[in-house]
């Protein structure tokens, strides 16, 4: 049987013919991404170890993207740290805040390339499998072995394939595909297993829905997630095949407390849920087809009164292009708050944090009870979707405002 | 050496395991009076060294604290046998040196007091008690360097030194 593609990708790692899952193997590491939120630790664990350099200081990227521009003094400080750590070990891979989320930049400088193996100190690395590398999350004390070392352990997982075939409705969004697998699979349905995706939907799919669909697949479970516009095996031996038909996917919002939880935007928008706060923020919701998808609805509209709606582009060239097109006004005029590229509102540690029994509808990876603040209560859906609530102050189907300005 | 096991069930969180209050600790030994105690109250003073954890599926998920399995190994947990693993805690095991084995017979075909052998060189865990064998997929060396000189950091200084 043939392999699948994060099986050729592990056995080219450890210099093997051929690798099955369940099996553990060593491989080197193309691509170590080590960001603000984790450096600290890994900096400490790093000095344990009786060696005093970085195996390939060229392969190693740091990021400052969680706590951008340094939000606390204790933040600042982790900062301090990564600067000097990298200047002494040569590290020039360096994106110093305001240069975006480090999944979404990693992509865009060709960090994560087509069958390269990259490991990162967070969970959404996963994002990185977009142009077809494998790409996962690992713990601080692995980090700093891997920096050590250049090497990581790692055991072979099942492949689960992802078949979407057809073309989406042009009032839908990729995320909204995204949430409907996201709801097939649950919350451990790909548990350990490598993703990938496969069919006509994925292929026409733009980088930035690839990205989204990439980071959100670790919501179900996915060691790794990755698309590729190599032909593949068609016996490669996958775990599983699910298929979806794109055609029938319509705008979904998941509700509280997991990312899995997706229902239709139409039910949810008739409970008429009064909203504090839209958010158009993170590696799978701020990205440029996502400001532009905002703008569509917002030109010509104003933010509801009594709600806020923050914009963060997800990275400096997101930021620079919607510039240029013109979306940052028109978001802006709308009445919008637009920061500048960081993490921040995805986790809620400094920016978008909610209070105690508000509500917000975001474009941002994960609702779990508390994830942007304390008591706060979090709907996730597509950037239309939360520019559409964000109009209404309530959530909303964005379908609403789409056909009627595709005049249908 | 055959070892006392004590069974538990599926899904065992790390917040079982360790409860969060005690996450300030860093000393195995310390972490280690408080492991499961929630679960099986009083259960760190029964632990003699090397004694064995049968779980089932699911063992360690939710978090991925590192203070769990090391507050196992300082308790004198010497190797943790379950159905399945949570990804992050069947990783931080090994990095910290503690032998996980996933082996769904042993745990279905062997009862709490049971003493087991495990060879982890081999694959190979023996109920000594019914007289039973169970085989599972061995390690590789590296891992197995892992295991024996008490995690990755220690191994890897090992090596370094060495050079």
């Amino acid at each position: 049987m043939a392999m699948t593609l994060t099986e050729k990708i592990l056995s080219r790692g450890c210099g093997r013919d051929s690798v099955k899952p369940g099996e553990i193997v060593n491989v080197d590491v193309d691509r170590a991404m080590i960001h603000d939120n984790n450096a600290g630790l890994v900096i400490k664990y790093f000095n344990e170890i009786i060696r005093p350099d970085v195996w390939d200081p060229d392969k190693v990227v740091f990021f400052i993207d969680h706590h951008s521009p340094s939000t606390t003094p204790k933040a600042v400080k982790h900062h301090d740290t990564m600067r000097k750590f990298a200047a002494a070990q040569g590290i020039s891979r360096f994106y110093d805040c305001g240069s975006g989320i480090s999944h979404v930049v990693m992509l865009e400088e060709g960090l994560a390339g087509a069958g390269e193996i990259v490991v990162g100190t967070d969970s959404h690395t996963t994002g990185e499998g977009a142009m077809g590398s494998f790409a996962t999350g690992i713990g601080a004390t692995e980090m700093a072995a891997v920096l050590a070392t250049g090497k990581v352990w790692l055991r072979i997982p099942p492949t689960i394939k992802i078949e979407v075939e057809g073309a989406l409705p042009e009032d839908v969004d990729a995320r909204d595909l995204m949430a409907s697998i996201l709801r097939r699979f649950g919350p451990d349905g790909a548990n350990y297993c490598a993703v990938e995706f496969h069919g006509s939907a994925c292929r026409n799919m733009s980088l930035d829905e690839r990205t989204m669909c990439c980071v959100m697949s670790m919501e179900m479970g996915a060691k790794n997630a990755l698309f590729s516009d190599e032909e593949h095996a068609g016996d490669a031996r996958y775990s599983a095949v699910e298929a979806f038909d794109a055609g029938l996917v319509e705008p979904m919002v998941a509700v509280p407390s997991l990312p899995t939880n997706g229902q239709p935007a139409r039910e949810v928008a008739r409970q008429n849920i009064r909203i504090q706060q839209a958010a158009i923020v993170s590696c799978a919701g701020a990205l440029l087809k996502d400001l532009a998808a905002a703008s569509r609805i917002l030109e010509g509209r104003k933010v509801a009164s009594g709600t806020r709606l923050l914009v963060i582009p997800a990275s400096r060239k997101i930021y620079s292009k919607a510039l240029e097109s013109g979306y940052l006004k028109i978001l802006h005029d709308a009445g919008a708050i637009i920061g500048s590229p960081s993490c921040g509102a995805c986790g809620g540690h400094d920016a978008g944090i909610l209070a105690e029994g508000e509500v917000c509808i975001s474009t941002s990876t994960k609702n779990m009870s508390g994830r942007m603040g304390a008591g706060g209560i979090v709907y996730l859906g597509s950037a239309a979707t939360a520019a559409a609530s964000a109009v209404r102050g309530v959530i909303t189907d964005p379908r609403e405002f789409l056909n009627e300005k595709g005049g249908a | 050496m055959p070892h006392r096991c004590w069974k538990f069930g599926d899904n065992v969180a790390t917040d079982e395991i360790l409860p969060s209050q005690y996450m300030v600790l860093t000393d195995p030994g310390e972490l280690g009076k408080h492991v499961l105690e929630n679960v099986k109250p009083g259960f760190a003073a029964q632990i003699s060294p090397g004694d064995i954890i049968l779980a089932g599926k699911n063992m360690g998920y939710v978090s991925s604290r590192e203070h769990a399995p090391l507050a196992l190994k300082g308790s004198g947990v010497g190797v943790v046998v379950a159905s399945s693993f949570a990804r992050i805690f069947f990783r931080n095991c090994i990095n910290i040196g503690l032998p996980v084995v996933a082996c769904p017979a042993a745990v279905e075909e062997s009862d709490e007091g049971d003493l087991l052998d495990v060879d982890i060189r081999k694959g190979l865990i023996r109920n000594c008690t019914k007289n039973a064998e169970f085989s599972f997929e061995p390690f590789p060396d590296f891992i197995l360097a892992y295991l024996l000189k008490g995690g990755l950091i220690n191994a890897l200084n090992e090596e370094f030194a060495k050079r």
